[in-house]
């Protein structure tokens, strides 16, 4: 058996348009639905060889070394007792992140970092190794606790800003952030005088746990009074329109 | 001797790193042009890889070798990779894209997947295959597959109604696939 109103989903699928729900239900069906599996089976080995006929393009210099380097450092990362005494950011890292709750960070958190700006990136290898980021974060700027408004609510939320090359950089990590509606992101705000601006959009894991790198470019100097995170219907909105979860007075 | 595909996996999967870059020198460049296909950027196809390798030597998600050969394992997670990274991409350098856009809902639909490939498109070498498509079913299958267009997205695009969407490209596919079955025998068999 077969039902259409889910067999027509399959190009969503494929091509990753589907939300979480949408995309287990989704599973589900093809499970049961050999029509689809067939399809599928069929796109993705045409795709195959449609890669494989695909202009060649040299990777960049030095590839290999800096995701083999980084696919193991992150494994080190992982263990549960790195003991290699030689590698002192790391050591010390170690001492100053007791919880852990930052090691787990730095997998996002170096994906993040990868994702913004590209001089940004060369900027925090420079500075840093990237093994010893959460330090960074940590010891690099003053963290600002942000408190929910609700009473009733126990997330958590850290953020420092950054001084980086005259433009600030606000990292905010967070713990224990709820689902949201489909459609509606946590959107982080700094307000100076009352006037909002986006310092962007967090996306919590499944685990209530997220992050988020933002780069003001054009707001060196601004001194900021109130960081706030609301949650928006629409990751577009240029002002915050929806109910403030947590905030901090810097 | 060199050791299969088969082979490398079983022994990353068993935590042997020499397994892992042996599979990361054999695949690289085929996972990085692909991968450039669909980003249009060198910052981000390198990131995809890496993101690749970094799955496959955690093992989040098994390669099963009844379902096919590896390095079309590699290619599927290498496309759904740079399908999520050029999303996410977008929500993060959001503030700036917008300030320049004076149709936000229009923009929503642009992906940096998409908006990058359109750019690129005149100078892009398409696949000889698909080369041989009609110009709509040149179209429905660049939109599909290196674009990764939503059906209605796709219908849009086409000016095409959403419910024929779906036979359409089955049709361009199907011809693709006749296109493609020709250079694949003459191709190596074994990889
Ligand atoms: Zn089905």
């Amino acid at each position: 058996m077969n039902d259409n109103r889910y067999c027509d989903r399959l190009i969503d699928y494929y091509n990753g348009h589907l939300d979480q729900k949408e995309e287990a239900e989704f599973e589900k069906h093809l499970e049961e639905c050999p029509d689809c599996q067939a399809e599928l089976a069929e796109w993705k080995a045409l795709n195959a060889e449609l890669a494989r006929d695909t202009e060649q393009v040299e990777p960049p210099r030095g590839m290999e070394d800096r995701v083999l380097g980084n696919i193991f450092a992150e494994d080190t990362e992982r263990e549960e007792n790195p003991m290699d005494e030689r590698d002192t950011a790391r050591h010390k890292n170690e001492k100053t992140t007791k919880t852990g709750f930052y090691k787990k960070l730095l997998i996002p958190l170096a994906a993040a970092l990868l994702l913004s700006v590209i001089g940004n990136i060369y900027l925090w290898n420079a500075q840093q190794q990237t093994g010893s980021l959460s330090e960074a974060l940590l010891e690099d700027g003053e963290t600002i606790n942000l408190a929910p408004t609700s009473e009733s609510e126990d997330m958590n939320a850290k953020m420092a800003m950054h001084e980086t090359n005259g433009s600030q950089t606000l990292v905010l990590q967070a713990q224990n952030f709820t689902d949201l509606n489909e459609g509606e992101v946590y959107q982080v705000w700094l307000l100076k005088d009352e006037q909002p601006y986006r310092a962007g959009t967090l996306v919590p894991n499944d685990s209530g746990e997220g992050y988020t790198v933002f780069t003001l470019d054009d707001a060196e100097d601004v001194n900021w009074d109130t960081v706030a995170i609301t949650v928006e219907p629409s990751p577009q909105n240029q002002a915050p329109q929806g109910d403030i979860v947590m905030s901090a007075d810097f | 001797m060199t050791r299969t595909d088969s082979e490398l996996y079983e022994g990353l999967r068993a935590g042997d790193k020499a397994c892992l870059e042996m599979l990361y020198r054999k695949y690289e460049k085929l996972l990085y042009s692909y991968a450039y296909k669909m980003t249009s950027s060198h910052e981000r196809s390198e990131e995809v890889v890496q993101d690749v390798f970094m799955k496959v030597w955690q093992k989040k998600g098994a390669y099963d070798e009844a379902k096919g050969k590896l390095s079309t394992w590699l290619i599927t997670i290498t496309r759904n990779s740079a399908i999520d990274i050029s999303r996410r991409k977008k929500i993060d350098t959001y503030e700036y894209d917008e300030r320049d856009d004076v149709n936000p809902d229009r923009d929503h639909f642009n992906s940096p997947v998409e908006k990058q490939a359109e750019h690129h498109e005149d100078r892009e070498i398409i696949n000889e295959a698909i080369q041989k498509l009609n110009e709509e079913q040149q179209r429905i299958v660049t939109l599909f597959y290196f674009k990764a267009y939503s059906q209605s997205q796709i219908a849009e695009a086409l000016d095409v109604p959403l419910g024929t969407v779906k036979s359409r490209l089955r049709l361009a596919l199907g011809h693709l696939r006749e296109n493609m079955d020709p250079a694949r025998k003459g191709g190596t068999q074994n990889e």
